[in-house]
């Protein structure tokens, strides 16, 4: 049986986390590479969005909103916990994003629960549910 | 992949969690939390620890709520965690007023614990557009 590093699988999954977010601005093609094909977003107040050609498609329109403060990537994830099998992780954490709006600067911020597996030893993005904080 | 045994005993703990609403009684529901859970309600700060959280419940069933029902959907996992998606239905009966539904979809990320699979982080939310 393979040996678990978990703080190994940690460090991985921060990095993943860090790179996510910044290309989720940026790059949709680069952050479609760590989706799974049958990934999950479940955003609040909308239907969930599932697979990641509906994802893909999200994040199109996503990226063509000006953000204009997205915080310290990575420094919103409080917590971090990898299976002991070493194949799955999950994180919560906060997070804070500044959009520019027609009549101005809207911030969004709230909370969200991650989940990863590992495929053919890669870290991938499983799913992400979010809430916002009024 | 999830055997049967731990189906099993996460069904059992979900209907432990609705057990609490048609009582009245935010204890039994917080009975399924870890000692540390936390939950991320929507439109709400996360609310962190087992007490906190059964005061939470206990407000939410004071507001009406009469009936949880939890569907799971997929669960999935191995060693000592785990993680459900799944549907709900709140059934809130406020007073004076008809009766209600609300529909919600959620994830639940369980931790085994020497007391067995506890919630560790429930989120929830609606698919409806904010009112």
């Amino acid at each position: 049986m393979k040996e678990v590093d978990i703080e190994a699988d940690k460090k991985i999954l921060r990095e993943l986390h860090v790179k996510m977010l910044l290309d989720h601005t940026t790059d949709v093609d680069e952050e479609m590479r760590y989706i799974a094909e049958d990934a999950m977003l479940i955003p609040p107040n909308s239907p969930p969005i599932e697979g990641a050609k509906a994802i893909r498609k999200a994040c199109n329109m996503m990226v063509k909103t000006k953000v204009l403060d997205m915080g310290v990537p990575g420094r919103g994830v409080m917590r971090l916990e990898v299976s002991s099998s070493g194949d799955l992780a999950y994180d919560i954490g906060r997070f804070r994003i500044v959009n520019q709006g027609p009549e101005g600067p809207v911030e969004e911020k709230g909370y969200f629960v991650t989940l990863y597996k590992k495929v053919d030893g890669q870290w991938t993005f499983m799913g992400q549910i979010w809430n916002n904080i009024k | 992949m999830v055997g049967e045994e731990v189906r099993k005993a996460i069904d059992k703990v979900n209907l432990r969690f609705s057990e609490g609403f048609p009582k009245g009684d935010a204890s039994i529901t917080a009975s399924v939390y870890a000692e540390d859970a936390v939950i991320c309600p929507p439109n709400s700060e996360m609310i962190r620890g087992r007490k906190a959280i059964e005061g939470f419940w206990d407000g939410v069933m004071k507001m009406g709520v009469k009936e949880a029902v939890l569907t799971t959907v997929e669960l999935s996992g191995s060693g000592d965690w785990l993680h459900e998606l799944g549907k709900g239905i709140l059934k809130i009966q406020p007073e004076g007023q008809e009766p209600v539904e609300q529909n919600v979809k959620y994830v639940v990320v369980w931790k085994h614990t020497a007391d067995g699979w506890k919630y560790q982080w429930d989120i929830w939310n609606s698919s409806m557009p904010a009112s």
